[in-house]
């Protein structure tokens, strides 16, 4: 089954949401191979979608779907946390 | 030894909710009333700092934009309602390579908690 996660980052051009995109993409590719699927939401062009999910802070990363929903946030820039992050969504 | 919090905010039972919520952390709050007493204020470094979106005077793109003039580092969150009413401002900071994040109103004590543990702590669920 593919693992299927969200991103809600602050504008997804700048320097450091690109970082953060990058740095879980490739955490993520290294762990599943191509067994997920990423969806990266500006929460700036999408405030509704991050209201509807239940997102109160960027940047927030969800696993989706298998359910049950689960949302953290932090510093994804550091692999370690990434590398924790993803044990927790898991979980 | 404790971590330094920044909360820019016109409205004092906002300030008020942030000192309140952050009580059992370890953690010292300092608030500003305005965006023009935050950036005197970030003369001294701040380990987070929370900005309202919208205040009289500077705003907070304004003060976010002036902040960033001095400190690249700083994790900054706009405070604001999720909506596109307010994304224009945004755009800008994001067009001009600002680094912001933002947090949504309404604000709760558990909210606050989960986002300052997080960013300190590099991790938490919410």
């Amino acid at each position: 089954m593919k693992h299927e996660y969200a991103l809600y980052v602050a504008g997804k051009n700048g320097t450091m949401s690109r970082k953060i995109i990058a740095c879980v993409t490739e955490y993520l590719k290294k762990r599943l191979g191509n067994g997920f699927k990423l969806n990266i939401i500006d929460v700036i062009d999408n405030p509704e979608t991050a209201l509807k999910e239940g997102i109160l802070v960027t940047p927030s990363w969800v696993r989706t779907s298998p359910a049950p929903k689960k949302k953290i946030v932090g510093n994804f820039c550091l692999e370690a946390n990434v590398s924790r992050g993803l044990d927790i969504l898991s979980s | 030894m404790p971590k330094k919090i920044l909360v820019i905010d016109d409205e004092d039972s906002i300030r008020k909710s942030f000192v309140l919520a952050l009580e059992d952390v370890d953690c010292k709050v300092d608030t500003a009333s305005s965006g023009e007493e935050g950036v005197k204020k970030t003369a001294a470094k701040y380990d987070i700092i929370f900005c309202d979106l919208k205040m009289p005077g500077l705003s907070g793109v304004e003060t976010v934009r002036l902040i960033r003039k001095k400190d690249k580092k700083t994790p900054i969150f706009i405070v604001t309602a999720f909506s596109k009413e307010f994304a224009e401002g945004l755009k800008k900071l994001e067009k001009d390579d600002i680094d912001f994040q933002l947090l949504s109103k309404p604000l709760s004590s558990d909210k606050i908690v989960a986002i300052v543990e997080g960013t300190l702590e590099g991790l938490a669920s919410y």
